[in-house]
């Protein structure tokens, strides 16, 4: 395997925003054509660095994604992935089979499933390491966290537990990512109170945050200059949450990241 | 190259793997190609059916050998 470059890392991901790529890929030939060129460079990167086995090479790709919260896009499309392939509906495979001629849609589609289940299946990328989660996970929460399949069951907390998550989010420094993120994807999952709950959340990590505010994450305390959640998403033009969490884009999203949205740590 | 119309959007047949003697079919919406999913095939009364996979974990592990199998061919 050609050795990769940090720079090259960098310069790639300059030209790709992953979040445009369906909508550019149905219109748009030219922008088809500069990105075979440059996908194939992103997955040798991912490939080379991947099997370094080094998680401080992955770094540089970590960050290159983040700088256009691509990270996000491709975490969305592998725990979708997931949610809909557990999808009992049956198809008939020969009925709906049909043939074409389109090799450029079939190595884009290639080279996007390898891209996305790549950075899934790397667990570097993406917090998804489920033999540890025991350690990793101080806020109790069902196996579906991430695509909560209980879409339509009433799920309430207490203030009791809200205000565990938000000392779980203070005092997880080393998984504050990942902490913030099942916090939120746990109180999304009753889409009436989330407001409720967000508010609530936001009062007591007020409360809870010690002194010395420089030692938390520079997202967690630029969102906690906002007196209350409402107040932080109508600074991001948004009228409310459900508005945010639609205009955020995300098909099967149950939650927003107060990380994930500035890119993370 | 092969598609199937999944809920009237067709999908590219990416590659079928068998694990443990059941084929798995993976696939990605042609129009949406970040939108991946995978199937397995089952067969009832002589005819092959996609069905939904039974556990995250049966979806993770199938996704796994998908990345271990294609990674390199891909990245040259």
């Amino acid at each position: 395997m050609q050795d990769i470059t940090n720079e090259e890392i960098k310069r790639a991901f300059q030209y790709v925003d992953i979040s445009q790529m369906d909508k550019r890929l149905a219109s748009n030939i030219a922008y088809r054509q500069a990105i075979e060129e440059i996908y194939r460079n992103i997955n040798r990167l991912i490939t080379a660095k991947y099997s370094s086995n080094n998680p401080e090479d992955l770094d540089y790709i970590l960050k290159a994604l983040q700088e256009k919260e691509q990270r996000q896009v491709l975490q969305d499309a592998y725990y979708n992935a997931i949610k809909r392939s557990t999808n009992k509906e049956r198809v008939d495979f020969r009925r709906e089979k049909r043939n074409a001629n389109n090799q450029f849609i079939k190595f884009i589609a290639g080279f996007s499933a390898v891209l996305v289940i790549g950075c899934g299946s790397s667990k570097i990328l993406f917090p998804i390491d489920k033999e540890n989660t025991n350690e990793k996970e101080p806020i109790k929460v069902e196996q579906t966290v991430y695509y909560s399949t209980k879409q339509n069951t009433e799920v309430t907390f207490t203030d009791k537990e809200i205000e565990k998550m938000a000392k779980e989010i203070l005092t997880n420094e080393k998984d504050y990512d990942y902490a913030v993120y099942r916090c939120f994807q746990e109180l999304f999952r009753n889409p009436l109170k989330v407001d409720v709950y967000m508010n609530t959340l936001f009062s007591y990590l007020h409360e809870n945050i010690e002194a010395n505010i420089n030692d938390y994450p520079q997202e967690l305390v630029a969102a906690l200059n906002h007196s209350t959640f409402d107040e932080y998403i109508t600074s991001h033009g948004f009228n409310s949450i459900y508005e945010y969490r639609q205009v955020m884009g995300n098909q099967n999203a149950e939650y927003v990241t107060l990380a994930y949205e500035s890119g993370g740590r | 190259m092969d598609f199937v119309n999944i809920n009237g959007t067709y999908h590219i047949i990416l590659d079928e793997i068998t694990i443990n003697n059941k084929k798995y079919v993976y696939l990605a919406a042609e129009n949406s190609p970040l939108n991946v999913l995978i199937k397995k095939i089952v067969i009832e009364n002589g005819k092959e059916y996609l069905d939904g996979l039974d556990t995250d974990d049966e979806v993770i592990n199938a996704l796994d050998i998908y990345y271990q199998k294609h990674k390199e061919e891909i990245g040259q």
